[in-house]
């Protein structure tokens, strides 16, 4: 990747991260990890199971500490940021859509995607139309009232994209969001984030095993023994 | 409204639902706490306030008491009822004697009073009115010389009815007896009850004249004390005090001055201790339900673990996420207090019909009332115990929060999201 696409809004140098396993040995997820991801583009990491893949978007979000190396998000040193700071800067610069969509049961549809702008401190008269903006856009018009325990797996992560997106992140951090998902219905949310992070001119970051998703993103990552062995 | 406090409410009432089974049941849990003790406080209260009015009805404001025997009463007594403070003083002499109606001995307090004064004092009249048995009821003119009146249950335990003639045994015989004398006892007709509606008065009480009492103590014309009446407005405790020292610098007679608070001063500091010793056994009702609070809120830290990952993910702090558990332990708390108020107060409201359908439940109405004399349940509520008991309840539920709160803080957002 090059620096003529924009500027780098998150960027991991140098990144190790290392676990105590079980029998009290040193396991080596991420051995020095460089990553660059520079505004309004998409990459997608794949790599085969346990390779670090999620351990290291643990790591650039900052909800994992690095064992060595440095995070920036937007030119900050993440490593530098307090902990009051961190959560503002988190809330601002990023947005997460999980596989397990991780939706608060207790509240329905429009109340979990208002949740970003309540924690992020953001939520005004036009966040709520907003909101509903993004869920029409993602096709749940009809379902703003509804509990998430009655939705379907696409509708769920339908809605997570919803809640990353509201703050409107610098970069999304997209975790095998179709990872729980049909293929039929896979399809559809990953068109749906490739659409919207490019609407909003935000950086997506996805994880996937799926070849032909990551066909689709403007960069491509392998991870490999603990490093990003092929960036294209 | 700051978000915390917005999801620890969403998380009590969730949307479409009214309220989450496991809150419901620890709100109801302080609710019950919280009702009990302060039904528990407010009843102890009106017990307090009946047995004190009880005790300011049947006995004397101040009783002036001599340091002896008190000859030259009647000096005092004059003195006394010059006084501005005092609406009414009458000498008294009393003593426990031993009364026998046929083989049924009993060893009674007797009491003689100056028939011209007594019900100046104290409300012998309203007493000896209460009776409704017509044949045994009388009045103090049916007093005299040769005749006594006896609390209701004293003649009920002595077998005694109209006509009976007691014979009256007194400390005096043993003091005779020593100097090889011999002292026939005193026989005394019945001349009718009184009733003060106190059982302990009631069983153990007996009135006779002062001269009677006299002679039975071998007191001369001397008397045991002087009974005071003051005015309404007056304080017992304050007068008995200005009445002492006045008393001490005169040194013109020597006797003690007690107030009725003074005099049953043991009894009422009971009632004040048998008050928070209730008190502090019901502290533990609230002990248990703050108890099921942390558990009910660990185990909702434990279901909620990678929603508390999401709310990190998403920008939340450390302490905010503390915050949202201690708010909803706060929450339940302030629910608790509130409907344990209003249940309380309900409650009490309904007190006498709940006992009552209980007592006739159990056929123990009439010895109920009959032992404490009371029409019902007494009650008497006092602001200061409700705001303790909302004090105190919501400090410990707020305690209660922040063992799964801290948990919830401590939860490192990644292996929070990684959690099964």
């Amino acid at each position: 990747m090059s620096e003529d696409q924009g500027r780098c809004v998150l960027e991991a140098c140098k990144v190790s991260k290392t676990f105590d396993g079980p029998d009290g040995s040193r396991i080596e997820v991420l051995r020095g990890a460089d990553l660059q991801v520079y505004s309004g583009t998409s990459l997608s990491i794949r790599g085969e199971s346990g390779s670090g893949k999620s351990t290291f978007l643990n790591v650039v979000s900052w909800l994992d500490t690095p064992s060595a190396g440095t995070v920036w998000w937007d030119g900050v040193d993440v490593s530098k940021l307090s902990a009051t700071e961190l959560s503002r800067r988190r809330a601002e610069v990023l947005g997460f859509v999980f596989q397990a969509y991780y939706l608060m049961p207790e509240l329905n549809v429009l109340e979990n995607v208002l949740m970003s702008a309540r924690i992020k401190g953001s939520l005004k008269r036009d966040s709520r139309s907003r909101a509903e903006g993004l869920l029409e856009k993602v096709g749940l018009k009809d379902r703003f009232n509804q509990l998430p325990g009655k939705l379907s797996g696409g509708e769920r992560q339908r809605v997570a994209i919803a809640r990353a997106l509201l703050n409107q992140p610098s970069v999304l951090l997209a975790d095998e969001p179709t990872g729980n998902l049909d293929e039929k219905t896979a399809d559809i949310v990953m068109e749906l984030l490739l659409g919207l992070c490019s609407d909003q001119g935000a950086s997506l970051v996805l994880v996937t095993h799926n070849p032909q998703y990551a066909s689709q993103t403007d960069h491509r990552a392998q991870l490999s023994g603990g490093l990003f062995n092929q960036i294209l | 409204m700051p978000w915390p406090l917005y999801l620890a409410l969403k998380q009590l009432f969730p949307t479409g639902r009214f309220f989450s089974f496991y809150s419901g049941l620890s709100i109801v849990g302080v609710t019950l706490g919280v009702m009990v003790l302060l039904i528990v406080q407010t009843v102890m209260n009106g017990f307090g306030d009946k047995i004190r009015e009880n005790i300011v009805a049947r006995d004397a404001d101040i009783r002036v008491i001599g340091n002896g025997i008190l000859y030259d009463w009647k000096p005092l007594l004059a003195e006394l009822e010059k006084r501005p403070e005092v609406l009414a003083a009458t000498p008294y002499a009393e003593g426990v004697v031993m009364m026998k109606n046929d083989n049924i001995p009993f060893m009674p307090f007797i009491r003689g009073i100056d028939l011209n004064r007594e019900s100046n004092v104290f409300p012998l009249d309203q007493f000896l009115d209460n009776v409704e048995i017509e044949e045994l009821s009388c009045t103090l003119d049916d007093l005299d010389d040769e005749t006594i009146i006896l609390g209701i249950d004293l003649a009920h335990s002595l077998q005694s009815g109209p006509g009976t003639t007691l014979e009256i045994f007194t400390p005096l015989m043993l003091e005779k007896a020593k100097r090889d004398e011999v002292l026939l006892p005193r026989e005394m007709e019945l001349a009718g009850l009184f009733q003060s509606g106190w059982y302990e008065v009631d069983s153990n009480s007996a009135i006779v004249t002062l001269r009677v009492m006299q002679e039975l103590y071998g007191l001369g014309s001397g008397v045991h004390g002087i009974a005071l009446k003051l005015n309404a407005d007056q304080n017992a405790e304050i007068v008995a005090r200005t009445l002492q020292r006045y008393f001490d610098k005169s040194g013109a007679h020597d006797v003690r001055v007690l107030s009725w608070l003074k005099k049953n001063e043991s009894f009422l500091f009971f009632l004040k201790m048998e008050k928070w010793v209730m008190f502090f056994i019901m502290i533990f009702i609230i002990l248990v339900a703050s108890f099921s609070i942390a558990v009910t809120l660990s185990v909702s830290v434990l279901r909620k673990t990678r929603e508390i990952g999401l709310l990190t993910a998403i920008g939340a702090r450390q302490s905010q996420v503390a915050s949202t558990f201690c708010l909803q332990s706060i929450a339940i708390g302030v629910m608790g207090v509130a409907l344990g108020i209003c249940g309380a107060l309900l409650a009490l409201h309904y007190r006498n019909i709940v006992v009552e359908s209980l007592l006739k439940l159990f056929n123990a109405q009439n010895s109920f009332y009959r032992l404490y004399g009371f029409e019902g349940i007494p009650a008497s509520y006092s602001v200061r115990d409700f705001v303790l008991v909302a004090i105190f309840t919501l400090i410990l539920t707020a305690v209660a929060g922040l063992l799964p709160a801290i948990r919830a803080a401590r939860l490192k957002p990644a292996e929070a999201l990684r959690s099964e």
